[in-house]
């Protein structure tokens, strides 16, 4: 959990400028609340195990 | 002025107490050029006051070099959520507003030893390779 207010070089780095920001890695990102199995979807993306 | 009230605390002993593992807060601050170090930790200490179940560890940021490695803590106020194993659970800023009541879940589910996801989820996860680091960015409101 980062607060973005407290670390706003880290808020630009990753560009949120809607929170929640889930930043997965460095390559995989979705802003809100996510179902549980879409939350699995990016995770096997970042991972690079398929996805979507 | 406490940041929590009466009826907080009485909501947390009922629940800090039914934690089958005790928790530990492992906290990062410093007393320079850190505008929510402090509150932070005020808060913490009136959270780790509500049980016994619930332990906090305060360290300094810069002098404690060796915990801050140990932890992986590059950036302060952070805050580790761990049993007696590190779960990789992080805050990193002041866990006021909404993000207190993320911390509250962060404790309950380590307490727990409890994810609550669904268990194809967990199956799903263990079968993962690639180290994976979550950075959920939120604002305190």
């Amino acid at each position: 959990m980062v607060e973005a207010i407290e670390f706003p070089h880290l808020a630009q780095r990753y560009m949120v400028s809607g929170v929640p920001k889930t930043v997965i890695n460095e390559n995989v990102s979705f802003v809100g609340a996510m179902p549980e199995e879409m939350v699995m979807d990016y995770i096997r993306q970042a991972a690079g195990d398929g996805g979507k | 002025m406490p940041h929590l009230g009466v009826e907080d605390v009485e909501v947390l002993k009922e629940e800090f107490s039914k934690l089958p593992k005790p928790v530990n807060l492992v906290y990062f601050t410093q007393k320079m050029a850190c505008d929510y170090c402090q509150d932070t930790q005020k808060i913490l200490e009136e959270i780790a006051a509500v049980s016994d179940k619930v332990k906090l560890q305060v360290y300094n940021f810069t002098l404690d070099k060796e915990q801050s490695q140990k932890y992986g803590i590059e950036k302060i106020p952070a805050t580790v959520v761990m049993d007696d194993k590190d779960h990789g659970i992080r805050f990193y800023g002041i866990p006021s507003g909404y993000e207190f009541t993320s911390l509250i879940e962060a404790i309950l589910m380590v307490g727990k030893g409890e994810s609550g996801l669904t268990e194809k989820t967990k199956r799903e996860v263990k079968e993962l390779k690639t180290p994976l680091h979550f950075q959920v960015f939120v604002t305190p409101t």
